[in-house]
């Protein structure tokens, strides 16, 4: 690990550890009642899609609002490239507010737009079990964390997409999400003549 | 110490607060924007003029008032107006302080906030325990 992941796995640690606990359980099983009612509300039963699509628009929510509190607390500095963005993401980002170690290198033949995060363990997924069908085949169950890093990452200033590659829920050996940059935010702010 | 009034923007430069203490003169029409215009601009003369090429803009003085300014990660700005003699150093910390204690507390964890255009702050909560705030710092 480099000296600068270094720097930014301790600054997650720092924040994770100063800020206001919840109960892993509470959270998890607070988030599969969320997962479920949507599920069960779907109007029809195949179209998983669409509570992928409600993760997502939900996470993003959240995430404008929780990247105020990552840079009040980890006090980490202001990225100015992607490449520092989706460090920051994967290292304090997710350690922070998940207590999760997760790694983050570039994807193969990129160009260095586009970053892997691979992260072993998944709060969200405790005690959860998929049924056969639709819902495993179609559902990233965790859906909510791309949105959060999507709508974190806009008001910073980068456009990005997140998408779950590989989840363990679906049988796979490790947790992964693609994050991909998609340009840079303009200057919104708007001054009189 | 003399604080004469703050000014917080958003990301597209709305006027979301706006507070007054010890100011002695009547606000006048749009001077929000104005205010809005002059820190953005003084910023980025900062960064174009300076030989680094970052920017960096603290506090800007008159023989009669000094404007502290701090700014975001995600884009908030404050103009803060005082008594010409406040020490830059003290109010940069206050002011850092103010964004990630009561304005992360009282304005992005209110669910009837939102960051987006033209939404202003409602809740009197933030504009009370920002009094208090300075209070604690000694400021007012």
């Amino acid at each position: 690990m480099s000296q600068q992941r270094q720097v930014a796995a301790k600054l997650g640690e720092v924040a994770f550890d100063s800020g206001e606990k919840a109960s892993a359980e509470f959270f998890a099983i607070t988030y599969g009642a969320l997962v479920q009612q949507m599920i069960t509300d779907l109007p029809q039963a195949d179209d998983v899609e669409v509570v992928n699509q409600q993760l997502d628009t939900m996470g993003r929510r959240i995430g404008s609002r929780l990247v105020e509190e990552y840079s009040a607390r980890s006090g980490a500095p202001a990225c100015r490239t992607f490449a520092q963005a989706a460090d920051a993401v994967a290292i304090v980002g997710i350690k922070m507010f998940l207590n999760v170690n997760a790694t983050v290198q570039p994807a193969e033949e990129s160009g260095g737009d586009t970053f892997t995060l691979t992260f072993a363990d998944n709060p969200l997924a405790l005690f959860v079990e998929l049924p056969e069908g639709p819902v495993r085949q179609r559902l990233w169950y965790s859906n909510v964390i791309c949105g959060v890093i999507v709508g974190a990452l806009s008001m910073v200033g980068f456009i990005a997409e997140a998408t779950f590659v590989r989840d363990t829920l679906r049988g796979d050996a490790t947790n992964e999400i693609l994050l991909s940059f998609k340009g840079r935010e303009k200057e919104t702010f708007k001054v009189e003549q | 110490m003399t604080l004469y009034s703050i000014y917080i923007f958003n990301r597209y430069g709305d006027n979301i607060f706006y507070k007054e203490w010890n100011r002695t003169t009547a606000p006048q029409e749009g001077e929000a924007g104005l205010v809005a215009g002059f820190i953005y601009t003084l910023q980025h003369f900062s960064s174009q003029l300076s030989s680094s090429g970052e920017g960096g803009f603290y506090a800007v003085r008159t023989p009669l008032y000094k404007l502290h300014y701090n700014e975001t990660m995600t884009g908030y700005r404050v103009a803060l107006l005082s008594d010409k003699d406040l020490k830059t150093d003290v109010v940069q910390n206050i002011l850092r302080k103010m964004f990630s204690d009561v304005f992360q507390r009282y304005v992005t964890k209110d669910p009837n906030y939102s960051h987006t255009q033209g939404r202003v702050i409602t809740s009197t909560a933030f504009g009370e325990a920002l009094d208090q705030f300075f209070h604690s710092q000694k400021i007012l």
